[in-house]
């Protein structure tokens, strides 16, 4: 398994150290623990709550300089920039072969200012309305946010991570500083490096970040599903589905991804048993998988696929899961599925964008990439019985489909 | 990268190197892309996985592959106008002996008892196309271009063609027809690697052989296809002929003009479209290399399409060299960094068996750096095909 060195800089950031030797290609990445779900905290004045969409719409605008496009600098250097935004991390990030050093600084006097005017944040309303829009068209998207809607009343990660076209119209100046201000600072800080590169020399350049330090209270939001099930109609010609199991978000959240990804394993994976049953009896076909989803305050286990027998897929699920309470599952299977899912991972740390947004993302979830590659050996019989019983019951389950317009 | 004949119209090739913790492998039957065998290469795509003796449900063979650490998938490509049935295999180094052996398995023993379920799974990713409308707009520009050209069939296979295919016959007529060719890259000795293939995948030679593409093309007029759905933003596609021989000094200039075209975020047209004027979140340009075909994808306001016309077609004709150094120093970049992941070292190489001429990284960074203006570039270039998915009902054009 791959190698990361981790150690908080002087400045209060973290830094991660990714070697990959004789790999061509470096990259680094700056990332902060703020992302779309953190739309209501209290700072000196109280509680603030802001729009939906503002921590994307802030993304967007950290691109823009005095100068210009700051696109056009990093290519002017050979290096390829990028950022992306999600519940809980925004992150920007370049990479290339050499200049690093130059793209570095780069980077870091990028999200060491803001420039704002009237004239950009409003170009870039109509930039951020046709990319909501290419979302609003895409069945798998709308999907996905649609099962968190449902599976939470209040909790912000049922809103797109974008917001809504309507919402982001009201974004302002004053708001968008708010935003960075709260959020852009040491203690929210990940600083990223993976490639052939040497670690001391990273983190001494990394020391001349220049952030924030103020310090806001998040707030958690745990709350009751909102409906069991929801649906809307799309142009596509068969149905999408996605019937999710809401997770238990006082557990630790390496022990919740370990335990949930080995139950999905054991479940529904191309090997188990209900797969070859539901494949023979035509309800699904490569379509179906799984996928795990854990944040602080929210989490949840989903099976997806294509098809119109949802329903039936549901009551074999439910079948299943009995039939494993009743019978017990073998220790044995439980680290063959360990195993199965750290073979994964190492393959997935192979590729350099991967482990490092990854890494990003663990950072915001308060965990490491190889705590949770080394938790898969610590998950026994007993967590896995215990968290099947209470977190996959019907009660606990909701079911989103995309139905044919 | 070592290349050995394993039997006649099978070779295999192998990167060995330390610089990965995995062994991957890919074993590639290629075969013309033609109308009438496009539906069945997609459909033995996916029956190879259905089972095989020894293992003879999918299920057996997912379990095989949790005990030995290794993943195992099959799937379809077109590249150029190759058809290619492409099984895949990810393992670690230790299991590479086991995993060449379940996958020789599949490949030559190969069972096809759930014919059904194929034919439905078929049906299914067909249908599935117009869930991601990028690429449902993209697959019916071409389909509209090229529809005199094997590069206008599609790599996915045709509903009306399921229910008549016979896997079996099928399967026969694949293995004597089909070039193979299998890459292993990654952390294994050469000669464990090639004993492991020759022992567990023991191809019987045949007699295939692949044209090159043609690329030549002159659309008399330009066509101009709009179809409407009920969505929310529309998808715009150009289709673009450059008539530049890919396998010329001339498309090394094409991939630089390219880059400064579309192909990044410092390019022209996304700087006038999405910068300059907010038409959209994305455009970009891209070549299709086997037949020097140039695409232009855009998601817009469909009342914006002819705006964003003019702005590709002037871009193109103003297309400006001033940051060539840098449009240069991100293609050399790219393919460097391509050797970073197994799957683009097998890509690019098939990029070269293909073309027939494999061309080392050294040569082709010294190509892209020996490239100093685009003048003329775009010169014999001509739009083919306008495919436009509107939103329909009031604002469409």
């Amino acid at each position: 398994m791959t190698d990361i060195i981790s150690k908080r800089l002087e400045n209060g950031a973290m830094c991660y150290i990714l070697p990959k030797k004789g790999y061509n290609e470096k990259e680094v990445m700056i990332a902060f623990n703020y992302g779309s779900a953190d739309t209501e905290f209290f700072d000196e004045n109280g509680r603030v709550k802001q729009t939906c969409g503002i921590a994307h719409f802030l993304e967007h605008k950290m691109f823009e300089e005095k100068e210009g496009n700051i696109f056009d600098s990093f290519s002017r250097l050979g290096l390829s920039a990028n950022a992306y935004t999600d519940f809980n991390t925004t992150a920007y990030y370049f990479s290339g072969c050499e200049n690093m050093e130059k793209g570095f600084d780069l980077l870091m006097e990028m999200v060491g200012s803001l420039y704002l005017t009237a004239e950009n944040i409003d170009k870039e309303k109509g930039i951020i309305t046709q990319e909501i829009n290419m979302y609003e068209d895409d069945p798998y998207w709308q999907i996905y946010f649609n099962t968190l809607k449902a599976m939470y009343s209040r909790n912000p990660i049922r809103y797109s991570i974008a917001g809504r076209a309507e919402d982001i119209e009201s974004i302002t100046e004053e708001e968008l500083k708010k935003s960075y201000e709260s959020f852009y600072t040491y203690e929210n800080c990940a600083v990223i490096v993976c490639g052939d590169v040497d670690c001391d020399t990273v983190s001494e350049q990394a020391e001349k970040l220049k952030l924030g330090a103020k310090s806001v209270k998040r707030s958690l939001c745990e709350d009751d599903i909102y409906k069991r099930e929801y649906s809307v109609k799309m142009p596509v010609e068969q149905s999408l589905y996605h019937i999710g199991y809401r997770a238990d978000p006082s557990i630790s959240i390496k022990n919740r991804i370990c335990i949930s990804n080995i139950i999905m394993n054991l479940l529904c994976s191309p090997g188990s048993a209900l797969y070859e049953r539901l494949y023979e009896k035509s309800f699904i076909d490569s379509s179906f998988g799984y996928e795990v989803l854990q944040g602080k305050d929210y989490g949840c286990a989903l099976i997806k696929g294509e098809g119109n027998n949802y329903r039936g897929i549901a009551e074999e699920i439910d079948k299943e899961i009995k039939n494993m309470l009743s019978s017990g599952i073998d220790g044995k299977d439980v680290k063959r599925a360990a195993e199965r899912l750290k073979t994964h991972m190492l393959f997935s740390c192979e590729n350099i964008s991967s482990l490092v947004s990854h890494t990003a993302d663990c950072f915001s979830k308060n965990t490491e990439v190889l705590d949770i590659y080394d938790n898969y050996d610590k998950i026994d019989v007993d967590d896995i019985m215990l968290y099947l019983k209470k977190q996959f019951g019907e009660d606990n389950r909701v079911l989103s489909t995309v139905e044919k317009a | 990268m070592y290349t050995s004949r394993l039997n006649k119209g099978a070779d295999i090739h192998i990167f060995s190197t330390d610089k990965f913790e995995s062994v991957t492998m890919c074993i590639l039957l290629r075969l013309p892309l033609k109308r009438e065998t496009a539906t069945a290469n997609a459909l033995l795509a996916s029956a190879f996985m259905q089972g095989c003796a020894g293992y003879k449900t999918r299920r057996r063979i997912e379990s095989r592959l949790e005990d030995i650490q290794s993943v195992l998938s099959s799937n379809i490509l077109k590249k150029g106008e190759e058809h290619i049935i492409q099984l895949f295999v990810r393992t670690l180094p230790e299991y590479f002996g086991e995993a060449s052996r379940l996958a020789g398995d599949v490949l030559l023993r190969p069972l096809f008892n759930n014919e059904e379920a194929c034919r439905r799974e078929l049906e299914a990713a067909i249908n599935s196309l117009v869930n991601d409308k990028r690429r449902y707009a993209f697959e019916k520009c071409i389909e509209n271009m090229c529809e005199n050209e094997a590069y206008g069939i599609s790599g996915d296979g045709y509903i009306r063609d399921i229910n008549s295919v016979s896997l079996h016959m099928h399967y026969n007529y694949v293995m004597q027809n089909a070039k193979t060719d299998i890459i292993v890259v990654g952390n294994i000795d050469r000669d464990r690697a090639e004993e492991c293939i020759r022992r567990n995948i023991p191809l019987d030679g045949n007699d295939a052989s692949l044209e090159p593409c043609n690329y030549l093309y002159y659309p008399p007029s330009i066509k101009e296809i709009t179809e409407e759905m009920d969505i929310t933003q529309g998808k715009l596609c150009v289709g673009c002929r450059l008539n530049i021989d890919p396998s010329s000094g001339d498309w090394y200039k094409a991939i630089v003009a390219n880059e400064l075209f579309g192909g990044s975020a410092s390019s022209a047209l996304f700087n006038e479209a999405r910068e300059k004027d907010s038409l959209c979140y994305y455009i970009s340009s891209k070549l299709l290399r086997f037949k020097s075909i140039m695409m232009i994808e855009a998601g817009i306001d469909s009342e914006n399409r002819d705006k964003t016309l003019d702005i590709i077609t002037s871009a193109m004709h103003d297309l400006s060299a001033e940051n060539i150094e840098n449009a240069k120093k991100n293609i050399t970049d790219s393919y460097k960094t391509a050797q970073d992941k197994p799957e683009s070292i097998m890509d690019s190489f098939l990029g070269s068996l293909i073309a027939g001429r494999a061309s080392s990284l050294d040569e082709a960074i010294k190509n892209i750096n020996n490239v100093n203006d685009i003048d003329g570039v775009f010169d014999d270039c001509h739009i083919d095909t306008v495919f436009m998915l509107s939103e329909g009902g009031s604002k469409a054009q």
